[in-house]
């Protein structure tokens, strides 16, 4: 069964409790608090430097934050970045960040760093257990890359991949990290509506097939109610609302900061 | 419970592609081949040249250090032409004042390597980029100076000498050049062997992220401080073991042989042999063997360091606007090219199956 579908489960995948940031005396986030349920697919939406791709950099380690964030129950506000990553936190960029020069399957490959365990001495002696667990990674990555449809591009450079595949490939790599969450910033800017639902019903798809939670930053509404099981709604730095999607649709709060015209383009 | 899905079957080949074998590579047997030649090297020329290419070898192993360093964890030093004299010098005084064998003073430079890689690495890593940089160029423009101040013990200008060859040969049908020729070579062999190594599989993924960018790698889940320190220490034995080598080939060690060009020079042969390369590190380590006597045999007397280093600026120059990846680059670049019209000429041959290799020896 499905815990995103409506009300909130007793244990959520992530909890965020007042957190918050300021560059240069300007408060980006302000006091953050809420619940991401566990499985499905969580947005977050908010209007232009509402502070939606500042909450995935706290949330992933790239900024250090004020406040408490659990995953699965586990404080990680004290976790380094690359720590984080390894307890199965995996995110793509606005701008899909690739190693241009390395083929397509190299860079799937690099995201099986957070899960595997070989040390720089494993691979110089090129141990049983560092060539298994080698073996297991390649593996994991074809794997990844295949559910993505890149496996046909698998040796170009990435590089020379078109945009709508330098999106595949990095939701191949974030997957290859076998992550409890995968964050998705923007993930349908520059995509055609059909090639964004696409990119999205797969990962949904995996998803269902491994208990993995989604969470995405969007600027599209239509797609995210479409989409997504539950909504966070940031304006200015704050939480304005979080609810199911229908709730949010309605909640006059939000449709006064936010939502109002937008909604109307979408309906 | 989540219903099972349905994966859509990959048609044909479903695996992933293969790890070649390192024996099945090109680069492999371009080694082999390269080493059978150098091997042969010794019974074909003179002494004298033997001398030339233990020196070319020992600053090759220094030059690779920096192709580490630089190439492939992303961090520059301008002090590497230090730490290559800090471990002659340690080698040497090992010998001279402690009367230990030669391969304990190997041993030694390496772990005085280590220790100067560790306490330069530690604040080195928090720094980087151009603040490294800066106090990379602090310890090499102190480090002849140093040994001047201290020359009750560095031997100051005179430095430590050795009183009998490292290497003497074992036997009467190898010249003691012969035979110290071929000890070098074997090490740095072993050294290209075991960076080559060093930078493969999971490591070298980790390396390719944290040069591609710091966020992009911490993603991932690549401690990057911790990495970068380890390297910054491989470096440095590397440098040292290098250092003792170069010091042991010319049986002194001198002040002179260590000021601040030295250790940019060692930076501009990686660059320009190719910082990605270790074919690239042995032609940087050339130039800077070569180059002076080249150039004195052009223009006599002391106008002749200055055109040494003024080709080397100029091949620099020429190595930033047209191979940004060095000699070492762009022959690479140029034999791909030139298999892309060989292929084509074949016309229709069938698609390959993607196969990850490092094709090339680095």
């Amino acid at each position: 069964m499905s815990a995103a579908s409506s009300g909130s489960p007793a244990a959520p995948i992530l909890s965020l409790r007042g957190v918050g940031i300021s560059f240069r005396g300007v408060r980006a986030l302000d006091d953050v608090t809420f619940d991401v349920p566990r499985g499905g697919v969580t947005a977050v939406i908010g209007p232009n430097g509402a502070g939606k791709t500042t909450l995935f950099n706290c949330i992933s380690g790239i900024y250090r934050h004020e406040g408490d964030i659990a995953l699965a129950g586990a404080d990680i506000q004290h976790l380094r970045a690359h720590r984080r990553a390894a307890a199965g936190i995996a995110r793509t960029f606005q701008t899909p960040t690739l190693l241009d020069a390395e083929s397509v399957f190299e860079n799937v490959l690099v995201g099986t760093h957070a899960w595997t365990r070989t040390g720089p001495a494993g691979v110089l002696l090129g141990t049983r257990s560092a060539r298994r667990e080698e073996r297991e990674a390649r593996e994991v990555a074809w794997e990844r890359l295949t559910a993505v449809g890149l496996a046909p591009v698998a040796h170009v450079p990435a590089g020379a991949l078109p945009h709508a595949d330098r999106r595949r490939a990095e939701v191949a790599r974030a997957l290859a990290s076998r992550p409890r969450i995968l964050m998705l910033d923007e993930p349908a800017a520059g995509l055609s509506a059909a090639e964004s639902d696409e990119l999205l019903e797969l990962v949904a798809e995996q998803g269902r097939a491994t208990g993995m939670t989604s969470v995405l930053v969007e600027h599209d509404v239509a797609l995210v109610m479409r989409t997504a099981g539950w909504i966070a709604v940031l304006d200015a730095g704050r939480l304005l609302a979080t609810g199911a999607p229908d709730a949010i649709r309605q909640d006059p709060a939000v449709v006064a900061a936010y939502l109002g015209t937008d909604a109307e383009v979408a309906a | 419970m989540s219903a099972p899905v349905v994966h859509t079957e990959p048609t044909g080949r479903a695996t992933a592609p293969d790890i070649r074998p390192r024996y099945r590579t090109p680069g492999f047997w371009t080694a082999v081949v390269a080493v059978a030649i150098a091997v042969a090297v010794p019974f074909l020329v003179s002494d004298y040249d033997l001398f030339n290419l233990s020196r070319v070898a020992a600053v090759a192993i220094g030059v690779a250090s920096l192709n580490l360093l630089t190439g492939f964890s992303g961090q520059v030093s301008l002090g590497q032409g230090a730490t290559f004299g800090i471990g002659g010098y340690a080698a040497m005084m090992a010998i001279r004042y402690l009367e230990w064998p030669v391969w304990v003073a190997l041993l030694a430079a390496i772990a005085v390597g280590a220790l100067v890689g560790f306490v330069i690495g530690l604040p080195a890593v928090r720094m980087g980029g151009f603040n490294l940089g800066l106090l990379t160029i602090v310890i090499a423009a102190l480090f002849p100076v140093l040994l001047y101040r201290f020359s009750d013990f560095t031997g100051g200008q005179a430095g430590v000498t050795l009183a009998a060859p490292a290497f003497p040969s074992p036997t009467d049908s190898l010249t003691d050049a012969q035979w110290s020729y071929l000890v070098v070579l074997t090490l740095l062999v072993l050294t290209i062997a075991f960076l080559d190594q060093l930078v493969a599989r999971r490591t070298g993924r980790a390396l390719s992220l944290i040069r591609a960018g710091r966020i992009l790698a911490v993603s991932n889940g690549v401690d990057v401080e911790r990495l970068k320190l380890q390297f910054f220490v491989i470096s440095s034995v590397l440098a040292a073991l290098g250092g003792a080598i170069f010091a042991f080939v010319l049986g002194l060690v001198v002040p002179e042989s260590y000021p601040l060009v030295f250790s940019i020079t060692l930076l501009v042969a990686s660059v320009v042999g190719g910082s990605r390369s270790w074919i690239g590190a042995i032609l940087g380590a050339a130039m800077v063997v070569y180059l002076p006597s080249l150039a004195s045999s052009v223009i006599p007397g002391e106008a002749s360091a200055y055109l040494a280093q003024l080709v080397f600026a100029v091949v620099l120059g020429l190595c930033v606007i047209v191979a940004s990846s060095g000699i070492a680059g762009a022959g690479r670049r140029l034999a791909s090219s030139i298999e892309r019209v060989l292929r084509e000429r074949r016309a229709t041959a069938p698609p390959t199956p993607p196969s990850t290799t490092r094709e090339e020896i680095r």
